[in-house]
């Protein structure tokens, strides 16, 4: 008989898109590297140590445990280096290096891998790390405490702490561009308000993150904290311009609720993840109990994420059975 | 040569990416005749028990267009030769159907036998199950449901495919006497022809109410030209409740040319698509061997290729260059080695890409989850698995490369084999 060639047998379609999750996850390394490097110059070397270790420590995490479940190692599609490159990014840039070492466990172990892995986290994994780090070592994630040794030009204070302690009016001085250009104290990543907006709307232009989701977190944001202020006590709240560009909020917006598996994705889901957890956040700096609510206004919609994403249109040809 | 053709995710995401269908070009060139070919292979839909079981036993001489009755059942072939029988055998479908093969052998000049000599709905149903085109007139044949409403698709059912369009325009005057011949014999009181806006005018000829539907994939499948139409047929109930038929314009020309000549036409229109993407329209032999068509197309395939009937985003791969031109082949397309990606076992990462493609308002990202668990029912009672229109476009944008496609059809196939055995 003669030789046949053999064709390869596959099901359709025969055609893919060619985007990857490296590639997503590669894109969002380089589009918040401005802000964190930024950040390292900004507050020295000890920022690039810090952030180098939260990388290293959660994509080796990732691998340990891929390694022990007997599985494929994953950590080459980057998402445990994304992961730790927020958390980081996060973290005041002289965090203690133990803090960094148990943050990436708690983070990894807990937040990601305990889950089952890609896919399964439930929640942002960095915000979990971080959520855990501030609850339990509180004094070493205070920006005002961390960088008692600093000179800065600009106010030496975490602007939403002076807000909550000292009113509004201490911040009075900074202004909007000041915030978006890094002239204000906070994480690592999280000062350069411009960086991560160009980082962020490259991401959204890209289609990697839903605008849906960002541009409704800003809105909460802007709309809660103006009511607050105009409705509030005089002169007790902050206005939008404060809480959109200090904290972790830009962070949030453009990067934390846009976690896949902790994210909706439908259109009207998307939005009322996103503003809930922009009116979450502005309900916890102001009449809660820390000055950034962020992080955990963005874990506590990622808990009703399942819920929300029930609201969807109806499928083609679905008849609604009435009662 | 990698992906020749292949489109990728543009640089801008932001809304959401459009494929559009091929058109066929303005001045293509006229459709390329196959040369003849001596063999040929007809399937007939039932399991093959036996060469004593059939009424039709290898060595038997045919004459061009007889009608070979295969089963006492009533399945049949209408013989492309004039020769012999050469063998019948046991054929598998892409999907695992038991079919039955005869494979012809013989001269396919002369005059075919007229079998069409009088139309009429009991001599189509009699003799044009297997003509070019697929028609399937069955859809007709019940009286306690009469279709009001026929659909004539004028559009390809996938990218780079040209051959239906090439029909509407180069068979309007047999696509208008099919029309007529339809309107004899079934008397529908709707019939919408969907065509691409170019080829709206030879549409207006044939006197059926015409549709103009969007050039963008996949809105010329027929379950999204019903939703358009305001016709979108309910999940859950059976083909055979429906009162609306949808045909192909082709099988609608072969109806209109079968009343002309009263023979069974048996040619038909095939994209023939090479490695380069690069696209030419073949009249060929239903019956006729894949290679045949693709040397007439001056395309090769090598080892390790990939030969797909049908489009790069819903055909169907086959294994050999041997089987034939199926009555509903509308493409073949060959795809180089390099080209060939493959799929992967990556988790769900809920993206939501598929969500945001499917034409079907499917929630893909959820009824992953229950297909990869085998929960075929949950996925249709709770995520819209029977809504699926198979555009494929959930795999075609699946950040994860998860099959899932594949895991649709396979749902799908398996609810229809546990159904069919309750």
């Amino acid at each position: 008989m003669p030789a046949k060639n053999k064709f390869v047998v596959s099901h359709a379609p025969f055609w893919h898109n060619g985007d990857t999750i490296a590639a997503r996850n590669l894109h969002t390394l380089i589009a918040a590297a401005p802000a964190a490097v930024f950040g390292i110059i900004k507050f020295g070397p000890i920022g690039l140590g810090v952030l180098g270790l939260c990388i290293s420590c959660c994509m080796l995490w990732e691998l340990l445990l891929t390694k022990a479940m007997g599985r494929k190692p994953t950590v080459g599609d980057l998402d445990a280096a994304v992961i730790g490159m927020l958390m980081g990014m996060m973290l005041p840039a002289n965090f203690p290096w133990w803090g960094v070492l148990v943050g990436g466990f708690v983070t990894m172990v807990v937040g990601k891998m305990m889950f089952g892995g890609p896919g399964g986290a439930p929640f942002h994994p960095s915000l979990i790390g971080v959520a855990v780090l501030g609850v339990s070592w509180g004094a070493f994630m205070d920006f005002d405490a961390r960088y008692l040794n600093y000179e800065f030009s600009h106010l030496a204070l975490f602007p939403l702490g002076a807000v909550k302690y000292l009113g509004p009016d201490s911040v009075a001085g900074l202004s909007a561009t000041d915030l978006l250009m890094g002239h204000q104290t906070g994480a690592l990543g999280a000062v350069f308000g411009l960086g991560i907006i160009l980082g962020g709307l490259y991401l959204l232009i890209r289609g990697y993150t839903r605008w849906e989701i960002t541009v409704s977190f800003i809105l909460g944001i802007v709309v809660t904290s103006l009511l607050f202020q105009k409705l509030g006590a005089d002169g007790k709240f902050a206005g939008p311009m404060v809480h959109l560009l200090s904290g972790y909020t830009l962070l949030g917006a453009f990067f934390l609720v846009h976690y896949m598996s902790a994210r909706p994705v439908n259109l009207i889901a998307m939005i009322l993840y996103g503003a809930g957890a922009g009116i979450m956040s502005i309900l916890i700096r102001n009449i809660g109990s820390y000055s950034d609510g962020v992080v955990y206004a963005i874990l506590i919609l990622s808990v009703v994420q399942p819920l929300l994403d029930k609201i969807r249109p109806k499928a083609l040809g679905k008849v609604v059975k009435h009662a | 040569m990698k992906g020749a053709g292949m489109i990728r995710k543009p640089f801008l995401g932001l809304t959401r990416q459009k494929l559009d269908a091929t058109p066929l070009p303005k001045g293509a060139p006229p459709v390329r005749q196959a040369p003849v070919c001596g063999t040929a292979v007809l399937f007939v839909p039932r399991r093959f028990e036996g060469a004593g079981t059939c009424s039709v036993k290898a060595g038997d001489p045919v004459r061009l267009g007889q009608k070979v009755g295969v089963y006492s059942t009533g399945e049949y072939v209408i013989s492309p030769v004039a020769g012999v029988v050469q063998k019948i055998e046991a054929h598998t479908g892409a999907a695992g159907e038991a079919m039955t093969a005869i494979t012809f052998e013989g001269q396919t000049a002369g005059e075919a036998e007229k079998l069409f000599a009088k139309p009429g709905l009991g001599a189509a149903l009699e003799c044009l199950e297997n003509a070019a085109g697929g028609l399937s007139l069955k859809a007709f044949s019940n009286p306690d449901k009469p279709i009001n409403t026929v659909i004539i698709i004028g559009m390809d059912q996938d990218l780079l495919v040209t051959a239906r369009q090439q029909v509407v325009r180069d068979k309007a005057k047999s696509i208008s006497k099919g029309v007529k011949a339809l309107k004899e014999m079934v008397n529908p009181g709707r019939m919408v022809f969907a065509v691409p806006p170019a080829l709206a005018h030879e549409a207006v000829e044939t006197g059926c109410e015409v549709a103009r539907i969007d050039t963008a994939y996949p809105k010329a499948l027929p379950a999204l030209v019903l939703a358009k139409l305001g016709l979108t047929v309910p999940t859950g109930s059976s083909p055979g409740d429906s009162e609306v038929a949808v045909l192909s314009a082709e099988a609608v020309a072969t109806l209109g040319e079968a009343c002309e000549t009263g023979a069974v036409p048996m040619e038909k229109y095939v994209t023939v698509i090479g490695k380069d993407g690069a696209s030419k329209n073949i009249a060929a032999r239903v019956g006729m061997p894949l290679g045949a068509v693709l040397a007439a197309a001056g395309v090769t395939a090598g080892d390790g290729d990939r030969v797909v009937l049908g489009g790069p985003l819903r055909g169907t791969a086959t294994y050999s260059l041997d089987l034939p031109v199926e009555p509903d082949t509308d493409a073949i397309l060959v795809q180089d080695k390099a080209a060939v990606e493959g799929v992967s076992d990556y988790p769900c990462l809920n993206c939501g890409e598929c969500v945001a493609v499917c034409p079907a308002r499917v929630p893909v990202n959820m009824l992953i989850r229950y297909l990869e668990n085998r929960l075929y029912e949950d996925a249709a009672k709770m995520y819209d698995l029977h809504s699926c229109v198979e555009c494929g476009l959930c795999s075609y944008v699946c950040v994860a490369q998860i099959p899932v496609f594949q895991y649709i059809m396979l749902a799908k196939r398996e609810l229809a084999r546990t159904g069919a055995e309750e």
